[in-house]
């Protein structure tokens, strides 16, 4: 019974580390570029979120889109201010953009927001935890986990099943070949940072409803998610999901059934592991090396 | 390595002196001496921050070698300069070893646990090494805060001792500097002459196509390990010296956005390069601290209300402006900038 | 040898102090505090409302007070924005200004943890946090509030001195994985614990950055406590109390100073009856004087309902014994005497000091550096309603220190 309970603790809580790989994934993938920034992309779109909703006085429901189409601008303008003048430099560099990227959202938050905890009003999400049995479920992880889902879905049916998605595709495999079949693959990285900060908007809202949002804390939670990415693979989307589902779980069976004290290192102790054995992580595509 | 025109070495000797010509003597031995006459004529605050710009070099040289040379990203850094920290106070504290003892004992505790971290890197390459290494990250600051908490101090951290030499303790910011700046320009000497040496070209045959090098008959395993090793000596060492500056340490010191800055200053500065080393450290130490001055200097000008709120926040904008903008201007690191300038002004007045 | 070089270290700090003493043994023109903190970084939630809490705090000291004998007070704020390198760089640079601040404020813990010795050889005196390791072996820390466990051990006494049932009342403690939160976790506070009569069934630790806390709640649920005891803020709270709303468990939690005015404000139904242990009056007591006097201030320079927390008080408690004691000094020395030793004399010395018409009340000795009282609030309708004066802590430091 309390296996159970852990379970679907773990399940739930690794929903949401899954949602916040997905928004790394999908950078990586198209791009190659590890997003540092995306941490402080997801506490910014979140605190807009709550600024519409407390300042402004918006309704949730509306307020929630809104914020999504603002986190794509945000995306949208830190790919074309921040990245797209590194085009065709080394990664290393791109990844350190990412990095001042990161300075300067977490400074434009002090600006706004300054060094508080900010909540979101208590009940923006509806419902209460549901019981099955002995068995407690908390509503808000259930949205968050059925969101991340649905993201889930709704990015590979993109990837896998539209033209853009084919073009995104070519474009992960070889920046050189989808340029020679014609792509543009500015627009892809631009379309890429979009999505990317949506997703990575809507984990920063479940997390600052359920913790509240600190400009210098909430960003650090973005690195729970890494181990859940390197095991599933930097550049599967399946792999996010079920990676942030793997170390979830892990995390809570650690908590529960050996000390909570240890529950933070076991996802990178498996991680490890898994490494040596998969080094590409365990759906990562496994590249053929040629001299 | 380029050389200026008209230069010819006539004996081995001086095909292998880094320092060649009579001009760059003088410059080195009046850059030196400017060195060593720094305390003189700068503050105490100021000195406090070149201290911390040579603990910072140190390291770096270190996260050089590994990332820059060898190709293997790293973002364990901290981690590894929390080891050398922490076993240098230990055994000063316990078993009541002078620092100067302690210190080399640490950097080889901390070379080989780099060692031990390394081993994955036999496999994994890229960015999931990288993952591997910010593993050690969280492993070793969760070691010293819940394995022997009685002897690590746990969450809270111990206070370091100043050491003393010949019965003088080093407390003022002068002493440090002068410890400080002695091991920088040494490892600085060290780190350049391993580049170029026979373990720094398998680094970087290793760094440009692994397989290759292995083809060509270059022991990956072992040097790659012997990569991690060094790159853990130099963290070992700027991580006694950190302690000896910061007078006491704990798990916060040493966190991730440190390790991940490390490798920051490096692609900053430059890449493989011992200058960009130098020039990334710089820049990006004595940038933080000057952000800090920027929002209560410009919250002057400004009503009372919006003064506040901009002191906080405009450090971090300029900070990462300001790294932005070199980053655009110049991708490949400050180190390019001075190769270029040093092109121009050997050139100079002529074009080409 | 080693005992030598500290000693001669000691005298010519000692010589260097006296020079610098006699350069301003002329009235200066305004007497600068020093006062860092985490303005900006992962503490700034709880310590954040220092900054205009000091800031108000000492335009009431120059305008109403007189300063010290006419002599401006001036308070020089740094902020490290979390990283404790620039917050050491600053520290150095506050020690060399000239003159240079005697006090200097730490809103901070692993700072003034890692620069404890550095306060003693640069000869200022430092008021930091009330965690241990900050203040213990005794150097020139003080607390401005009682140490954690201490605080709780309020809470502890008062539920047992109101406890009906037979058994003993029993505790689970669930608190942050990190120095602050571990800081209540002492050998000192569970024997203190096992003496007076209340039991600690179970104790549980969870990380800054977990968002769900259920196997730590399930393990405490099956120990059945009456109390849960946390050492934690802002987010960590509200965690605990989403989870234990979530899995149907209606049992109250004690807080220290991390359960303060903000933390509550997050989500004001959820905080619902839960015990805090503060060392200052309520913002809610709106009739007291002192109160009025703060509330002056806060309204006049438009703060935010934000900055309505505990370290806006702390900020108004510092400022007003920093003035006292800076204003004994000079009376009893002259302006020549006004150095580290004289005010850790004073410090020393006072006894229950409650300033602006016992806003709180502290005192200090050689020994213990930490205020020695707190009241017990319970949260009701959102208010924090005292339930018991300020009472004396137990002295909970650590053994050896004693």
């Amino acid at each position: 019974m309390l296996f159970l309970q852990y379970l679907v603790a773990g399940v739930l809580t690794g929903g949401l580390y899954g949602l916040i790989g997905l928004g790394i994934v999908i950078i990586y993938k198209s791009t190659k570029v590890f997003n540092f920034a995306v941490g402080a992309l997801m506490t910014f779109c979140a605190l807009v979120c709550v600024a519409l909703v407390t300042n402004v006085g918006l309704p949730f429901w509306l307020a929630l889109p809104i914020s999504l189409a603002f986190a794509a601008f945000l995306g949208l303008l830190t790919e074309r201010v921040g990245l797209r003048p590194l085009l065709a430099q080394p990664i290393l560099t791109l990844i350190m953009a990412t990095l001042a990227i990161e300075s300067i959202l977490y400074g434009t938050m002090l600006l706004f927001w300054e060094g508080y905890t900010i909540s979101f009003p208590q009940g923006v999400l509806p419902g209460q935890t549901i019981f099955l049995g002995p068995i407690f479920i908390p509503h808000e992880f259930l949205y968050a986990f059925i969101v991340a889902t649905a993201c889930f879905v709704l990015v590979g049916v993109f990837f896998f099943k539209t033209q853009m998605g084919l073009r995104m595709r070519v474009t992960a495999e070889s920046h050189v070949v989808a340029m020679a079949l014609g792509i543009n693959i500015t627009r892809i990285f631009a379309m890429s940072w979009m999505l990317a900060t949506v997703v990575g908007a809507l984990a920063g809202i479940f997390i600052g409803n359920r913790l509240g949002l600190q400009v210098a804390i909430t960003p650090s939670l973005a690195f729970k998610a890494l181990p859940a990415i390197i095991f599933g693979g930097l550049d599967s989307l399946a792999g996010a999901i079920i990676g942030g589902l793997t170390v979830g779980i892990l995390e809570k069976m650690a908590a529960g059934y050996i000390d909570p004290k240890v529950a933070e290192i076991t996802p990178y102790i498996i991680l490890l592991l898994v490494l040596l054995i998969r080094p590409q992580g365990l759906f990562g595509e496994e590249r053929i090396e040629r001299i | 390595m380029w050389r200026p025109c008209g230069v010819i070495d006539e004996t081995y000797e001086q095909d292998l002196a880094i320092v060649r010509t009579f001009p760059q003597w003088t410059l080195t031995v009046a850059a030196l001496g400017a060195l060593a006459l720094l305390p003189a004529y700068v503050s105490g605050v100021t000195l406090n921050t070149v201290n911390h710009i040579a603990i910072t070099i140190v390291a770096l040289h270190g996260v050089n070698i590994l990332t820059g040379l060898t190709g293997q990203i790293t973002l364990g850094q901290a981690a590894f300069m929390a080891i050398g920290a922490y076993s240098m106070e230990m055994m000063v504290r316990y078993w009541g070893l002078s620092f100067w003892i302690a210190t080399p004992i640490a950097m080889l505790i901390t070379g080989v646990a780099g060692v031990i971290i390394g081993l994955p890197s036999l496999r994994i390459k890229g960015f999931y090494l990288a993952m591997a290494t910010l593993a050690a990250q969280f492993i070793v600051p969760w070691i010293i805060v819940n394995v022997r908490p009685d002897l690590t101090g746990g969450t809270d951290g111990l206070t370091v001792s100043p050491p003393s030499i010949g019965g003088l303790q080093l407390t003022s910011q002068e002493s440090i500097f002068y410890l400080c700046a002695t091991v920088a320009v040494f490892s600085t000497v060290f780190a350049r002459n391993i580049a170029r040496s026979r373990y720094g070209r398998a680094f970087i045959a290793i760094r440009d196509n692994d397989i290759a090098a292995e083809i060509m008959g270059i022991a990956v395993v072992r040097y790659k390990l012997l990569s991690f090793f060094l790159c853990s000596l130099y963290a070992g060492l700027a991580g006694c010296l950190y302690a000896i500056w910061m007078r006491g340490i704990s798990v916060e010191h040493f966190t991730l956005h440190e390790s991940i800055w490390y490798l920051g200053m490096l692609i900053v500065g430059g890449m493989g390069s011992v200058v960009g080393v130098i020039l990334g450290a710089i820049m990006i130490r004595s940038l933080t601290i000057l952000v800090t001055y920027i929002g209560p200097w410009i919250a002057v000008f400004l009503p009372p209300g919006t003064g506040t709120v901009l002191e906080l926040g405009l450090g971090p904008i300029v900070f990462g402006v300001v790294v932005l903008a070199f980053l655009i201007y110049e991708p490949h690191g400050l180190a390019r900038i001075w190769e270029r300038f040093k092109a121009f002004y050997r050139l100079w007045p002529y074009s080409y | 040898m080693k005992r030598l070089s500290l000693s001669l270290v000691l005298m010519l700090l000692i010589a260097f102090f006296c020079m610098q003493a006699s350069c301003f043994a002329e009235k200066p023109e305004s007497i600068s505090i020093g006062v860092m903190g985490d303005f900006s970084g992962p503490y700034a939630p709880v310590v954040g409302p220092t900054r205009p809490g000091t800031l108000d705090a000492w335009q009431y000291l120059n305008k109403e007070a007189g300063g010290i004998q006419g002599i401006k007070l001036e308070p020089i704020l740094k902020d490290m924005g979390g990283k404790v390198d620039v917050g050491q760089s600053q520290y150095n640079e506050l020690v060399s200004m000239k003159p240079k601040p005697i006090f200097i404020d730490m809103y901070i813990t692993p700072l003034a943890a890692a620069l404890r010795n550095r306060f003693v050889e640069d000869n200022v005196v430092s008021l930091v946090p009330g965690a241990g390791e900050s203040l213990y072996p005794v150097g020139n820390s003080y607390a401005y509030y009682a140490l954690y466990p201490e605080q709780i051990g309020v809470v502890l006494k008062w539920i047992k001195d109101n406890w009906k049932k037979k058994e003993n009342p029993k505790f689970g403690i669930i608190t942050w994985d990190t120095g602050y939160g571990r800081a209540i976790v002492t050998e000192e506070f569970y024997n203190w614990a096992e003496k007076i009569g209340v039991d600690i069934v179970d104790t549980q630790l969870f990380g800054i950055r977990d968002v769900d806390l259920t196997p730590q709640l399930m393990k405490l649920r099956a120990k059945n406590p009456d109390y849960l005891i946390t050492n934690s803020t802002a987010s960590g709270p509200l965690a605990i109390k989403k989870g234990l709303k979530e899995m149907g468990w209606d049992i109250k939690l004690i807080n220290t100073s991390g359960g303060d005015w903000g933390t509550a404000a997050l989500d004001p139904s959820l905080f619902e009856g839960d015990l805090v242990a503060l060392h200052v009056k309520s913002f809610d007591e709106v009739d007291d004087p002192s109160i009025k006097t703060v509330m002056t201030y806060f309204t006049a320079n438009n703060r935010t309902e934000k900055d309505k927390s505990l370290f806006y008080l702390v900020g108004w408690q510092v400022a007003l014994l920093e003035h006292k004691i800076l204003n004994q000094v000079v009376k009893d020395h002259g302006w020549k005497g006004l150095n580290a030793e004289n005010v850790m004399k004073e410090l020393n010395n006072l006894k229950d000091f409650a300033p602006l018409e016992g806003i709180t009340k502290m005192s200090y000795s050689e020994k213990r550096r930490s205020p020695t009282v707190a009241r017990v609030y319970k949260i009701t309708k959102g208010k924090f309603l005292p339930v018991t004066d300020f009472v004396e802590t137990p002295d909970l430091r650590p053994a050896k220190f004693k």
